[in-house]
């Protein structure tokens, strides 16, 4: 055990180069997380499913209440994310971290090597586990009992979850390559948010009576998913209090554990090396930079989130609102984050491929402004499709959609200029953007909004006669709703041509930092 | 042709190469040898262009490299010690991006690239990049600049990484290249090869080029008669005190 900490502390210590702050927060930031899921979805939950511990008969097998029936479905689906999220990426993890093959070196045990590739791999991977966190708490709360017995249930289920995760990797690892964990691991990790998301919107609302009639549709369901040979009932029973729930758990967790370790002894370390052999077939490139970029927006799991979470979330945030202009503004706000997102992935590949972009018959900075162009198109396109219910309501509302790639180019710009300026950045971070880089583009990106979408947008609508609230007093001064009106879309504007061709021109000058 | 006069480099505090001169005609296989960190790579990097020199004139293909550093890109190739290419593409991308971002004559690129393919025995470009494994990336990053057939060629430790057959093909190909007029620029820690294949060999020291000329010329040099080049590099590098450390130890 000590042999795990003292290569865990060092493996921390060699990736964490970042400043004094986030070495400070890193440590608590599962922790931050886990608050910040556990406990609104612990209410929620907690909302919902205390009027429903009831025993149901026709329902629900016996011994049970229909909260266990609900809650038993809930961590089975989530324990499938679980372990289909984590296994890949606990792969991933092994072939990403270069040191690999020194640590083997070293005279330590096979499965401590795994061990701490296991735990590097657990952060973005357990997101599934902080939906559930608050489920022990709830049973106590509900059941009124010690929460000693629900919450080390609890643990010793994660530990359960997390020796299958273990034991599934050690068999992926031997038909999956490295590109192919990485995928499978990040789709999944983002499947479990659209989840999330797509689950508790509607639940939210939803009343006892609604649950009951729903859950008699899910009354076979409930039979299987408490059976008492799964893991998951004695989770539940464990939660209730049964101390045989606590001990099947803990009995299975030692042995899957004893096994891992001794299939360990045996393991591969070294599978990258498996690339499939099949007939060749080069095709032309036109727009080489562009093209390149292109095939790493489309191969990397994290960009098919952005797009689809951008486009997705204000659209299901808003679902029957009459508010066109704040979907249109969420949208804006969203991508203000995203954009320099995607613009850092583009910029990263870059990077981590240096010095061999220097060594193309281009200029080092037509190279970096390539980067820009894939974030704009995306980003202005999904601003396009949600901007379409606001043009409809106000055709002259176009006047103001089609500054949307100009705020989307320039915020990728800001995001390169922002590399440049300190390009000893450590790339090997999940976000290679400091919190303080991002909250300035999304405090930037919001403030230009507001002056070009909300102002702008809500001045149109006012001169239509359809009042708004925020502008109604003002338009009562001619002289001032007009100034707000059209002074600050059209300042926003014109702060943004400047801005643009500003950080366009550093740009041009500090392409030969492309490398660092 | 490559030419540098006055070549300087400093990082900091630390001057990583010190007013060096070179000279290398065409056809000529020069050999750049030096211990770890003496300055091999940053020379290599400031000849290619992908490092700035803090002060001195290259001149590449008669080319001046600050008037016209794209066009000394295209008629030349490098190849890196560490191969880092794009993980996220196939070898067959990377292969078609190059043959765009040069815009090389396709057919004939990849007619020439097909014989590069098995005399390397390189049948995994379907695969991604990022799968590889470090020689078959090196292997990769050779036939890539191999393909174009550029008229000075900069490798950094070619044999790294490379089996023993793909080693061999490639010292008798830079032969056969050199045959052809074209000029190679080789960095290497394996003094048999430079031995055997440079027609001009070069040793750097802490940023300072301390001797330069044919094996015969290098061999004048000597104090105490050193006749292979392993003994000779280490009497110029004040290594000739080895056999001492190592009985020590």
């Amino acid at each position: 055990m000590s042999e795990i900490f003292l290569l865990l502390k060092y493996t921390l210590k060699n990736r964490g180069k970042g400043g004094k702050i986030s070495k400070i927060l890193s440590p608590i930031l599962p922790i931050f997380f886990m608050l910040v899921f556990g406990v609104p979805v612990g209410a929620l939950a907690y909302k919902i499913l205390s009027p429903v511990n009831t025993y149901i008969p026709a329902i629900v097998p016996e011994g049970y209440t229909l909260m266990d029936g609900i809650v038993s479905l809930v961590i089975i689906i989530l324990s499938f994310l679980f372990f289909l999220g984590y296994s890949p990426m606990i792969i991933f993890t092994l072939f990403e971290n270069e040191t690999i093959p020194f640590l083997l070196s070293l005279p330590v045990k096979r499965i401590s090597v795994f061990a701490v590739s296991s735990y590097d791999a657990l952060g973005t991977a357990g997101v599934p586990a902080w939906y559930v966190v608050s489920f022990p708490i709830i049973y106590a709360i509900v059941l009124k009992i010690s929460p000693v017995v629900p919450v080390l249930s609890f643990i010793f289920y994660i530990f359960l979850l997390i020796a299958i995760s273990n034991l599934f990797a050690m068999v992926l690892s031997r038909f999956v390559s490295r590109t192919g964990a990485k995928r499978g691991g990040m789709i999944v990790y983002f499947i479990t948010l659209f989840l999330y998301m797509i689950i508790y919107t509607p639940l939210s609302g939803a009343k006892k009576q609604n649950i009951v009639e729903f859950a008699q549709k899910l009354k076979v369901l409930f039979h299987i998913s408490l059976s008492s040979f799964l893991p998951s009932t004695w989770l539940i029973n464990g939660m209730k209090g049964s101390i045989s729930g606590l001990f099947y758990l803990l009995v299975l967790s030692l042995f899957l554990y004893v096994l891992t370790y001794q299939l360990s002894k045996g393991m591969d370390f070294y599978v990258e090396k498996r690339v499939e052999r099949k007939k060749i077939r080069f095709t032309p490139f036109s727009m080489p930079l562009f093209r390149k970029d292109w095939l790493y927006f489309k191969r990397e799991p994290m960009n098919l989130y952005l797009v689809g979470f951008s486009l997705i979330f204000p659209l299901i945030m808003f679902t029957g609102s009459r508010d066109i202009f704040a979907i249109l503004f969420m949208g804006v706000a969203i991508a203000g984050m995203y954009v320099p997102m995607l613009t850092a992935g583009l910029y990263t590949i870059e990077r981590k491929s240096c010095p061999l972009p220097l060594t193309f018959p281009q200029n080092p900075s037509g190279i970096l402004l390539t980067k820009t162009i894939l974030p704009t198109l995306t980003f202005s396109l999904i601003a396009l499709i949600l901007s379409i219910p606001a043009v409809v309501k106000e055709p002259l509302t176009i006047i103001l959609i089609v500054w949307f790639p100009l705020l989307y180019y320039s915020l990728s710009l800001f995001t390169l200029y922002l590399f440049l300026s300190r390009p000893s950045r450590d790339l090997t971070k999940k976000n290679i953007l400091d919190l303080w880089e991002m909250l300035l583009m999304e405090f930037s990106t919001i403030l230009i909004a507001s002056m070009i979408y909300l102002a702008g947008g809500l001045y149109m609508s006012t001169l239509r006669g359809n009042e708004q609230k925020l502008l109604h007093l003002m338009s009562k001064n001619p002289v001032l709703f007009h100034a707000l009106g059209i002074g600050l879309p059209t300042f926003a504007i014109i702060m943004l041509i400047l801005l643009t061709g500003l950080f366009r021109g550093k740009i041009k000058r500090m392409g030969d930092r492309i490398c660092g | 042709m490559i030419r540098a006069r006055n070549l300087k480099k400093v990082f900091g505090d630390i001057v990583a190469v010190n007013s060096i001169n070179l000279e290398i005609k065409n056809g000529e296989i020069y050999g750049f040898l030096g211990p770890n960190g003496a300055g091999k790579t940053t020379t290599i990097r400031m000849l290619t262009g992908t490092l700035k020199p803090t002060s001195g004139e290259i001149e590449i293909l008669g080319i001046p490299l600050d008037k016209n550093e794209i066009e000394i890109k295209k008629r030349i190739g490098v190849v890196f010690e560490e191969p880092k290419l794009y993980e996220n593409l196939k070898g067959t991308e990377f292969i078609d991006f190059i043959i765009a971002i040069y815009k090389l004559d396709r057919e004939k690129t990849l007619a020439y690239l097909s014989e590069l393919t098995e005399a390397f025995n390189i049948d995994y470009l379907d695969g991604f990049i990022g799968d590889y494994s470090h020689g078959m990336k090196q292997k990769l990053a050779l036939v890539s600049v191999l393909m174009r057939k550029p008229e000075v060629v900069f490798l950094d430790e070619p044999t790294v990484g490379l089996d023993a057959r793909s080693a061999k093909i490639l010292k008798m190909l830079l032969e056969k290249i050199t045959s052809e007029g074209r000029t190679i620029f080789m960095t290497t820690h394996i003094l048999e090869i430079a031995e055997k294949m440079c027609s001009r060999i070069g040793i750097i020291n802490r940023g300072e080029l301390i001797a330069e000329g044919t094996l015969k010329e290098l061999r004048k040099l000597s104090k105490t008669g050193s006749k292979s080049l392993e003994d000779l590099f280490l009497e110029l590098t004040g290594g000739e005190e080895i056999a001492e450390i190592v009985e020590a130890l």
